[in-house]
C-alpha cells in the first residue's frame, strides 16, 4: 500500500476514535471525526505543508544474506541472483509475517496453529508497530520504543546504533542466543530471553530493563522469537533460490507477475492462512487480531505486503487465468512444509523444554567448606588439562589465549570464501551488503569476575556445560556435572588467585596487568 | 587644533547620549524573564519526553485524551504512569509559556513600548505557537521528523526570549548612555588627558568587542550546530542506516571539540572592563565543559564504555538500565545544558553587539564635537604618537 498523507495521519485518528469510544463527552463520535477533519486541514494550512510525513519503517531484505548466496552459487562481484527470486522471497515473507507495524503470523496447522504459542496476539501487539498510548496505563511500540535502535526494526542487528557497539547488536535472524539454559543447538527458553532482559548484559551496551513491567518484557520476548522466526525463514528461502535455475521461481507464477499482486482472497485460497495481528479497519482496542479468511470476508479490510505495493483489485476469475492456482497453492504449501515448519517446531520443541534441576553444591557457595579445596585443585586440572579453558582464556585467565576467533554471526558470510578479515578491501563487498565489519571475540579475562551471561554458580554451570551459542566458547559434553562444578569453583576463585601461581604462569607475555 | 581635556568632556551632558531611559517597561523586561524562566524547565521537561520516548503517552491534541487539556482530572495526571505525567506536564508547561507570551505582547502594546520591543513580543508569541502546533502535529502524525524539529525550535525559542530580556533590560540603557563610557571610573587611571588619546584607546577597545563578537557568534553557531546534531541523533529514525547514525555522532564529537576550542579562545582574550561582557564568557566555558562531561556521561551510561576500557574491571561491570534515574537525568541534563549554552552565548553576543554599538556612536559623538569632522571619519583621527602608552586608558 502506498504511503501517502492520509494514512500519515491514521494512526492518531484511531487511537482518537478510540478514545471516542469512551469517552465523547466533548464532541460525540460524529462530531469528533468533523474535529479530527476540521484540525487537520488547520494544523495543514499552519504548517504550510513544510513537513512531510516520514514512511513508516519496513522490514529490510536480508541483502548479505542475497549477496553470500550469490557468492556462493558461483557468481562474480557485482551479479547477483535473478531479480524475481528476491521478489518471490520478499512477497511470500511479507505476506506471512505482514509488516512491523502490522505482523501477521502465518497459520500452516489452521487456525490452531501451534505457532500462536511461541507468540501470542496481545503480546505482538504491545511490541510492535509505533510508539503509540492506547489508553492512559499502556503503551504499544515497546521493541522500537527500546530495542530497535540497537538491533535494527528488523532484528538484523543493523540498528542506527549498530556499528559503535561492541559487541555488535545480535543478529535475531540466524536463531542463536547466547545466553541460556537450554542446549547447544537449540533456541532459548521464553524464561532465558526474559532473564536476559532483566539482567541486560554487563559490559555491553546491552542495558537492563528491569524497570519494565512483567508483560511488558513478555511482549518483547515474543516479538523477538517472532523477528528471529521470520528472519530464519527468509534466509532458508533464499538459500533455496540458489538450486533454482534461472527460469524457475519458487511460486510458479508468469515471469512478470509478483506473488503479491495477487488479490487477498486468492492468496487466502491458494495460500497459507495467516493470523493479522493489528487489522487496519479496526481499533487497537477492539478483538486483537482476526485470520486472513475473516479480513477477506470484511469489506474494507487489506492485507499489506511489505513493499508500497499498491493491492491488486483485479477479479480472482481474471487473474487466474494467467497462472495456474494449483501449482502456485503445491509451491507454497511445500514452502511452508519444507522450511516454516522446521523452524517452528523448533522453537515449539522448546518450550516443552524444562531446564535440568541441578542441586548446587555446598561447597560452590560456602567458601569455608572443607571439600572446597580440593574441588578447587580439580578445577584447576581440569582448566590446564581435560576442559582445556587454558586455549583461550589464557594461562592467567586474562583472556589472553587465542585471540583471533569470530563470532558465528561474522563466520556466516566470512567463512564463505575463506575470506581475510585482515584484508578490509577482501570483505568491503560484505559489509556494503550489510555486514558488520569483522570484529574478534575475545576470551573473557577470567579474573575481572565478571560474567555476562550471569555471575550466579548456576549462570556460570550453564555456561560451562551448554557453552555459548554462536560463540567458540564450546560445549563441554564429556565433564561430568561435578567437574563442572569444580570448574565453576576454580573460575570463581581466579580474581583471588596471585597471579604468580606457578603453574598456571608459564610464560611471561601471559602476565598482563590486572586492573 | 589643541584636543579638549577629558574632564570637559565628563562634564558635557550630551556627549553621546543615545536614548532615553523612558523607552524602558520594567513590566516587559520583568515578562521576558519569566518567560525565559518557564521555558527553561519546558525544554528539560521536553527532553525527558524524548529520552523516556513518552512523546506518544498521550495519543490526541490539542486535548488530553478526550479531554480538554486544562480540565484533565489532575489526580489521573499526577498519580498516573510516569509517561503520561511527563507529557502532559510538558504540555501544561508549554501552555503556560504561551499564557506568558500572550500577558507580553499585552503588556508591550499596552504600556506604549518600543516598536521593536512590540515586534519582539509578536515575534515570541509566533515562535511560541509555532512550537505548540509542531508539538501538535508530531503527536498526530506519530512523526519523529517533526520531533526534531520541535526539538531544533525549542531552544531557538529559549534563546530568542533571552535576547530580548537583554534588548529590555536596564542595562541596554544604561550602556547608551556618556556616563557608562567616560564615567569617573573610566577615567581616574588615565594618564593622558587628550581626547584624541582616549578616542584612540577606545578605538582598541572597539577593536577588541569586535573580535569578541566574532569569537561568540562562532560559539553560538556551533552551539545551534550541536543542538541540531543532538536532535538528529535522538530522534533517529527507527530504519535509518548505522552509517547516518555514525556520520552525527562523529560530527557531533567534532562539533563539541571546536565549540570548546572557540569558548576557551574567547576566555582567553583580554578582559575587558565594559560591564556586563566578562562573566557570561566565564559562565559559557563552565557550562562548555559541564556539557562535554554530561556529553560523556550521556555515552557510558546509554552504551557503555568503549573497547578501550575491556581491561577495566569497572568497565566490564558496568550495567546499563535502561531508563533509570541517573541515565534519563543525565541524557536530559546534556539536552537541556546545550540550551542553556546557547542561551548564554546569545546574551553575550547581543551584549558585545550592543557595547561595541554604543562605544562607536559615543566616539563618533565625541569625534564629530571635537573636529566637527563629517559622520563615519573617525578612523585615522588619531596620530601614533598619541597611542603609545594609551593602554592605561582602555576601558577594556
Amino acid at each position: 500500500m502506498g504511503y501517502d498523507e492520509k494514512n500519515c495521519l491514521r494512526k492518531g485518528d484511531i487511537l482518537l476514535r478510540t478514545r471516542a469510544n469512551t469517552r465523547s463527552r466533548w464532541w460525540g463520535s460524529g462530531g469528533l471525526d468533523l474535529w479530527i477533519s476540521v484540525k487537520r486541514m488547520a494544523i495543514l494550512v499552519l504548517l504550510g505543508g513544510f513537513v512531510g510525513c516520514t514512511p513508516p519503517p519496513q522490514f529490510r531484505e536480508n541483502a548479505l544474506e542475497w549477496h553470500k548466496q550469490a557468492r556462493t552459487a558461483g557468481l562474480k562481484p557485482g551479479e547477483s541472483l535473478p531479480d524475481h527470486h528476491r521478489h518471490d522471497v520478499n512477497d511470500v515473507v511479507s505476506d506471512w509475517f505482514g509488516t512491523p507495524d502490522q505482523p501477521s503470523v502465518p497459520l500452516v496447522e489452521g487456525t490452531e496453529d501451534p505457532l500462536m504459542q511461541l507468540f501470542s496476539p496481545e503480546g505482538l501487539i504491545r511490541a510492535a508497530g509505533p510508539v503509540v498510548s492506547r489508553d492512559e496505563k499502556s503503551s504499544s511500540g515497546l521493541y522500537r520504543r527500546h530495542c530497535s535502535h540497537c538491533h535494527g526494526v528488523t532484528g538484523d542487528g543493523r540498528g542506527p546504533t549498530a556499528t559503535f557497539l561492541s559487541p555488535y547488536p545480535r543478529d535475531f535472524r540466524l536463531g542463536k542466543f547466547k545466553f541460556k539454559s537450554s542446549p547447544t543447538g537449540t533456541p532459548p527458553t521464553k524464561a532465558d530471553l526474559k532473564l536476559l532482559l532483566q539482567n541486560g548484559v554487563p559490559g555491553t551496551s546491552m542495558p537492563s530493563f528491569r524497570l519494565l513491567k512483567d508483560e511488558e518484557l513478555d511482549a518483547l520476548v515474543d516479538y523477538v522469537i517472532y523477528l528471529s522466526v521470520r528472519g530464519m525463514l527468509e534466509r532458508f528461502l533464499i538459500a533455496a533460490t540458489r538450486d533454482l535455475d534461472e527460469d524457475e521461481r519458487l511460486v510458479n507464477l508468469p515471469k512478470e507477475m509478483r506473488y503479491r499482486d495477487l488479490p487477498a482472497k486468492a492468496r487466502m485460497e491458494i495460500g497459507v492462512p495467516v493470523r493479522s495481528i493489528v487489522e487496519p479497519s479496526r481499533s487497537v482496542e477492539s478483538d486483537q487480531s482476526v485470520t486472513r479468511s475473516e479480513a477477506a470476508e470484511s469489506p474494507d479490510s487489506k492485507i499489506e505486503s511489505d513493499e508500497a505495493g499498491a493491492e491488486s483489485t483485479e477479479p480472482l476469475e481474471q487473474t487466474t487465468s494467467t497462472y495456474d492456482p494449483e501449482t502456485v497453492e503445491e509451491d507454497v504449501t511445500f514452502m511452508a512444509e519444507e522450511y516454516l515448519l522446521p523452524i517452528s517446531e523448533k522453537w515449539l520443541g522448546i518450550l516443552e523444554f524444562e531446564a535440568k534441576e541441578v542441586d548446587v553444591p555446598a561447597w560452590v557457595t560456602d567458601r569455608t567448606h572443607v571439600e572446597r579445596a580440593s574441588q578447587l585443585e580439580i578445577g584447576h586440572q581440569l582448566y590446564f588439562g581435560t576442559a582445556n579453558c587454558v586455549q583461550c582464556h589464557g594461562e592467567t585467565g586474562v583472556g589472553d589465549g587465542q585471540t583471533n576467533n569470530f563470532d558465528d554471526w561474522t563466520n556466516d558470510w566470512l567463512k564463505v570464501e575463506g575470506i581475510n578479515p585482515a584484508d578490509p578491501e577482501a570483505w568491503a563487498e560484505y559489509v556494503n551488503a550489510g555486514a558488520h565489519p569483522p570484529k574478534p571475540i575475545l576470551p573473557r579475562n577470567l579474573r575481572l569476575g565478571v560474567y555476562r551471561g550471569g555471575d550466579r554458580p548456576i549462570d556460570l554451570f550453564r555456561r560451562i556445560q551448554y557453552g555459548i551459542e554462536g560463540t567458540p566458547m564450546p560445549a563441554s559434553l564429556t565433564l561430568t556435572d561435578e567437574q563442572v562444578w569444580a570448574l565453576v569453583v576454580y573460575v570463581q576463585e581466579m580474581p583471588f588467585e596471585p597471579i604468580s601461581r606457578p603453574a598456571t604462569a608459564k610464560k611471561s607475555e601471559n602476565q598482563r596487568p590486572v586492573r | 587644533m589643541a584636543s579638549p581635556n577629558l574632564k570637559s568632556i565628563q562634564q558635557s551632558p550630551k556627549s553621546g547620549e543615545l536614548t532615553t531611559s523612558k523607552s524602558r517597561t520594567p513590566l516587559v523586561h520583568r515578562l521576558v524573564w519569566l518567560t525565559a524562566l518557564t521555558v527553561f524547565p519546558l525544554i528539560w521537561a521536553g527532553g525527558l519526553v524524548t529520552t523516556t520516548n513518552a512523546g506518544m503517552a498521550v495519543p490526541d491534541w490539542p486535548g488530553t485524551y478526550g479531554y480538554n487539556m486544562f480540565l484533565y482530572p489532575w489526580t489521573t495526571w499526577f498519580f498516573g504512569p510516569w509517561d503520561l505525567f511527563i507529557e502532559h506536564g510538558h504540555r501544561l508547561l508549554g501552555s503556560l509559556a504561551g499564557i506568558w507570551c500572550l500577558l507580553l505582547v499585552a503588556a508591550a502594546c499596552l504600556w506604549r513600548s518600543p516598536f521593536h520591543v512590540r515586534m519582539l513580543a509578536c515575534g515570541a508569541l509566533a515562535l511560541v505557537i509555532t512550537q505548540g502546533v509542531m508539538g501538535g502535529v508530531r503527536v498526530l502524525n506519530v512523526d519523529r521528523e517533526i520531533a526534531r524539529l520541535h526539538g531544533c525550535l525549542g531552544p531557538a525559542f529559549f534563546a530568542y526570549l533571552v535576547a530580548m530580556g537583554v534588548i529590555t533590560s536596564p542595562w541596554w540603557q544604561r550602556v547608551a548612555t556618556a556616563a557608562h563610557w567616560k564615567g569617573p571610573d573610566r577615567a581616574k587611571d588615565a594618564s593622558a588627558t587628550s581626547l584624541g588619546e582616549w578616542v584612540k584607546a577606545s578605538r582598541l577597545v572597539e577593536q577588541r568587542l569586535q573580535s569578541q563578537r566574532y569569537m561568540t557568534l562562532v560559539v553560538l553557531g556551533l552551539a545551534y550546530l550541536q543542538l541540531v546534531l543532538g536532535a538528529s541523533m535522538r530522534h533517529v529514525p527507527e530504519s535509518a542506516d548505522p552509517s547516518y547514525f555514525r556520520v552525527l555522532v562523529w560530527f557531533h564529537i567534532a562539533g563539541a571539540v571546536c565549540t570548546a576550542i572557540s569558548t576557551a579562545a574567547l576566555c582567553l582574550t583580554p578582559r575587558c572592563l565594559v560591564p556586563g561582557v566578562n562573566a557570561p564568557r566565564w559562565l559559557l566555558a563552565g557550562l562548555v565543559g559541564l556539557q562535554i562531561g554530561l556529553g560523556l556521561g550521556t555515552w557510558v551510561l546509554k552504551y557503555g564504555f568503549p573497547d578501550w576500557f575491556a581491561e577495566y574491571g569497572f568497565a566490564q561491570s558496568h550495567r546499563i538500565v535502561s531508563n533509570d534515574f541517573y541515565q534519563v537525568q543525565v541524557v536530559t541534563a546534556h539536552v537541556a545544558i546545550g540550551s542553556l549554552i546557547l542561551a548564554v552565548a546569545t546574551f553575550l553576543l547581543v551584549r558585545l553587539w550592543r557595547a561595541e554599538f554604543c562605544l562607536r556612536a559615543f566616539v563618533f559623538g565625541l569625534r564629530s564635537e571635537e573636529s566637527n569632522l563629517p559622520h563615519g571619519t573617525i578612523e585615522g583621527a588619531a596620530s601614533p604618537n598619541i597611542m603609545a602608552g594609551s593602554e592605561n586608558l582602555i576601558p577594556c
